[in-house]
């Protein structure tokens, strides 16, 4: 085996040169992991069984692989038995060095033991050991330095009995299988986990908006109107097909503005105008939080008949609009910033439901076709948006609503750490929160081995990022960042380029999305609440106040905000699915309408709206990539809404009448 | 007559169900889930018979025939649903706090079961208990001097606890192929419902109390089926 030649090579030319550890090991570190080329032995691709594997691991250089892809896939499994096989090479060099008489307790290799505990500390020897032990490449010199350290580091591991059979621990079939069934486990854990996560703040949202269009009903002057945007005005008198394509008509204006809105601002994202874009969100959320909070309280007032003087309100809106204003886009707890969101959502959901009725509808049937080809086509915008975040590195300003990790739920057992933020890849993207799996499938396993190893640390922090902002959070987790920075050095494979830039980009966004808080799934919305919440907005402009066109950045600013506080927050770690502002006001619009109706039909459709959010996060778990979160849960809410309201309600009215309980 | 009466009426209609799965489901992610996804299933099932009904105009009015078709669509989607989580049951065992545990799937039947109920308990009852809200009051047919929202309450929250020891009698039987049980589910199921036809007979006199009464009969029978099975599965292996 050439480790041994190496040994001895190594040892003879020890003490020859000088060479600094640490540039080895970070100069050749970001390649090492990888692959390196292998002496064409006849082996089959440890991951996918094709012959010739011609790739072998350089760090272990016990297992071989045919692609970097392959490689980078397996990682996941293959780092455990990597480290072991590593830390049992040097072993055997130490045994060499040192001599076979010295007694030694009988463990089998430090990895094993030490596993659990010493991952990171082996993860880091690796790396140097990594940078040294390249056989094949001959660079004696640059292995050197690291031999002394290698040799410390090793001494305080537990010694294999001498004349023991020099083995190679390696992972046996069932090991590895047993392996990938934990980490399938723990994706599992995870996904349910934010399911319940999610579902609490959709829920809030949705009662509130409930809450707001009961009240507002109750008979208030201030109610939402339909904006003069609109060319059709319904009415009890017209004909099915002039209310079917009047409203067809109105819809189509608001889903043009929402696409427009959409369009623009994934162009200034792409430009790099990001400043614009968050300013133009603040405005926007101030505008939302003022007006529609404005709006919202003289509805409260007049139906409720509450004793309230003009400078009471006006003192208690300035600071909730102010308070709002800084824990979205500024500092903050991850609660306050989550409630400001979800009142967000269901201040404009309100606002939509001045909507008509069959113009209300219509626009939720366009919503999902817009959002089913915004997400899934090739040229849609929020999938130009998602990646243009990821190749940016740059989260897409707020108009997320991201939930907590889940790391700190349960003590992962040693080979099962929860998944944070996996397959981060689009993490940053909020807008319309795609629901993102990050990379392709190689990637999503290339990530999934990356959260196990970082574990609770929330996705990779990086050492070395390029995003100052992300430092700070990184402080809660320097031992971890190490480590982690060094498993995710391993090539990843994403299907694009894997160059080491990419490598680092992927870091990033991991730490981004470890320590923002956001995790790598958003589910689309299909428009960005921004922008639905704009077109709606113009659309729905018979609000008192004055028609601000930077109201509609208001809502866009909704989903920004998110993602800024998130990135500046400490406590709460990243991981977890990111759902956008726009899914939580479109499903609110869809029951706030029901509500109009009758309770049943409100009940009926907040069901089915939920049943379709699983629905959507189980896709997601299964395919593992950005989708969006509308249509399926839109589907069945109006089918839903139209079947009770047809049929369900009249046959409880006259059950309930005679009291009968099916 | 308002709020007093609303806030009487919802907390015996939905204050048991509601106090198990704060105390029991609501911790549990997985069981979350699951109940959401079985009230899923029953609102299907009972818009299916609405549909039914709202197709089969000429018998409106007649309950014993309404009742036919709505219990057996809702018995049908019981097994559907068991059908669909036995499916799922290595998947969610895996996930499960404790994977290996012989009571998994009783706590699935658990879940499911009140998921049912709940969606049973909200869909019949909310209606009525909004328009309690209102400054009127409606007297039961058959108990004239009750209102109609208490005794609706009381039935509501009985058919609710019912419901769950149903789904959970109902899957021993699938899973053990124990027609007997699944007979008693589809029997008392029945019972329960003509049961309350009696609530608005105007023949019967005191006809809601026998309804309670037996609604309540049944629901201890039923327990006591649940009960030994649970007892049963515990003894089993150790």
């Amino acid at each position: 085996m050439p480790s041994r030649a190496g040994a001895d090579s190594r040892a003879s030319a020890r003490g020859q040169l000088n060479t600094p550890v640490g540039a080895a090991a970070t100069t050749t570190g970001g390649e090492d992991n990888g692959q390196n080329d292998g002496d064409g032995e006849d082996q089959p691709c440890q991951a996918c069984g094709v012959f010739p594997a011609r790739f072998q691991c350089s760090a272990c250089q016990s297992v071989r692989y045919c692609s970097q892809e392959c490689q980078a896939s397996d990682w996941k499994i293959h780092y455990r038995e990597c480290a072991e096989i590593v830390a049992a090479q040097k072993e055997d060099q130490t045994e060499l060095q040192q001599g076979a008489g010295r007694p030694r307790s009988a463990t089998n290799g430090a990895g094993e033991t030490g596993v659990p505990g010493d991952r990171y500390s082996t993860d880091l020897e690796m790396t140097s050991r990594a940078a040294a032990s390249p056989l094949r490449t001959g660079a004696a010199g640059e292995v050197l330095g690291d031999e002394g350290e290698n040799i410390r580091a090793t001494a305080n591991r537990p010694r294999r009995r001498p004349r023991e059979p020099v083995r190679r621990p390696r992972l046996t079939p069932e090991q590895r299988a047993a392996y990938e069934e934990a980490e399938r486990i723990a994706d599992m854990k995870f996904y349910m986990l934010q399911i319940y996560k999610i579902i609490k703040p959709v829920v809030i949202c949705i009662c509130l908006s409930i809450l707001w269009v009961k009240i507002s009903m109750a008979g208030s002057d201030y109610r939402p109107t339909q904006s003069s945007y609109t060319v059709y005005r319904e009415s009890p008198n017209s004909t099915a097909s002039q209310n079917f394509l009047g409203s067809l008509a109105n819809a189509g204006i608001i889903i043009g503005q929402i696409v427009i809105v959409t369009i623009i601002i994934v162009i200034l994202f792409k430009r790099g105008h990001i400043k614009v874009l968050i300013g133009f969100f603040m405005v926007v959320v101030a505008m939302l939080l003022g007006f529609m909070g404005y709006v919202l309280i003289l509805n409260l007032i007049q139906v409720l008949r509450i004793p309230l003087d003009y400078l009471t309100m006006a003192f208690a809106l300035w600071n909730f609009s102010v308070t709002g204003l800084i824990s979205v886009f500024w500092k903050g707890p991850m609660w306050v910033q989550q409630m400001y969101l979800t009142v967000m959502s269901s201040l404009m959901a309100f606002s939509l439901t001045g909507l008509a009725e069959w113009t209300t509808w219509m626009l939720l049937a366009l919503l999902v076709v817009w959002d089913l080809i915004a997400v899934l086509c090739p040229f849609g915008p929020l999938k130009i948006l998602v990646e243009s975040s990821r190749n940016q590195n740059q989260e897409v300003p707020a108009l997320l609503y991201t939930v907590n990790a889940v790391w700190f739920m349960a003590s992962p057992p040693d080979n099962i750490l929860n998944r944070e933020t996996l397959r981060s890849k689009e993490s940053s993207d909020s807008e319309d929160v795609t629901l993102t799996n990050g990379s392709s499938s190689p990637g999503a396993n290339f990530h999934g081995g990356h959260s196990r190893a970082t574990g609770r640390d929330g996705g990779a922090s990086i050492s070395s990022s390029r995003n100052s902002g992300l430092d700070t959070s990184f402080s809660a987790h320097d031992g971890m960042s190490r480590t982690s920075s060094t498993m995710a050095l391993v090539p990843n494979r994403n299907g694009d380029s894997p160059t080491g830039d990419r490598d680092t980009i992927e870091l990033r966004e991991r730490a981004r999305s470890g320590d923002s808080g956001s995790s790598p799934r958003n589910l689309n919305h299909g428009e960005g609440s921004p922008l639905s919440g704009r077109a709606s907005r113009s659309a729905s402009g018979g609000q008192r106040q004055s028609r601000d066109p930077r109201r509609d950045s208001r809502e866009v600013d909704d989903e920004e905000e998110h993602r800024e506080t998130s990135d500046d927050d400490d406590d709460d770690d990243g991981g977890g699915l990111k759902l956008g502002l726009g899914d939580f006001v479109f499903y609110s619009v869809l029951v706030a309408r029901a509500a109009m109706f009758d309770w049943v039909t409100t009940m009926c459709c907040m069901v089915a709206v939920l049943t379709g959010m699983n629905a959507t996060i189980f896709l997601l778990a299964i395919y593992q990539k950005a989708l969006p979160a509308l249509p399926i849960s839109i589907c069945f809410g109006m089918l839903f809404y139209f079947a009770t309201r047809f049929a369900l309600v009249p046959f409880l009215a006259v059950l309930a009448q005679s009291q009968v309980f099916i | 007559m308002t709020l007093t009466t609303f806030f009487g009426c919802a907390f015996t209609a939905y204050g048991p169900s509601l106090a198990i799965f704060l105390g029991s489901i609501a911790p549990n992610a997985q069981l979350v889930i699951l109940m959401v996804s079985s009230a899923f299933f029953w609102l299907i099932s009972v818009l299916l018979a609405s549909a039914i009904w709202y197709i089969a105009s000429n018998s409106r009015d007649t309950f014993p025939v309404t009742i036919i078709y709505t219990v057996l669509l809702q018995e049908l989607f019981r097994y559907f649903l068991y059908l669909l989580i036995n499916r799922a049951e290595s998947g969610l065992n895996m996930v499960a706090s404790h994977p290996k545990s012989r009571f998994n799937r009783s706590g699935y039947a658990f879940a499911a079961g009140l998921g049912f109920g709940l969606m049973f308990g909200i869909i019949s009852y909310i209606t009525q208990l909004v328009n309690s809200l209102g400054p009127g009051v409606i007297m039961c047919e058959s108990c004239k001097t009750v209102s109609l929202y208490f005794i609706s309450a009381i039935t509501t929250s009985i058919l609710i606890l019912h419901h769950c020891a149903w789904m959970m009698i109902s899957f021993t039987g699938f899973t053990n192929r124990s027609w007997l049980r699944v007979a008693w589910v589809v029997i008392t199921h029945y019972g329960a419902s003509y049961l309350t036809i009696l609530n608005s007979s105007p023949t019967v006199n005191y006809g809601c109390a026998y309804q309670i009464m037996g609604n309540l009969v049944l629901l201890i029978a039923s327990a006591i089926i649940v009960f030994a099975d649970m007892r049963h599965l515990h003894q089993k292996l150790s």
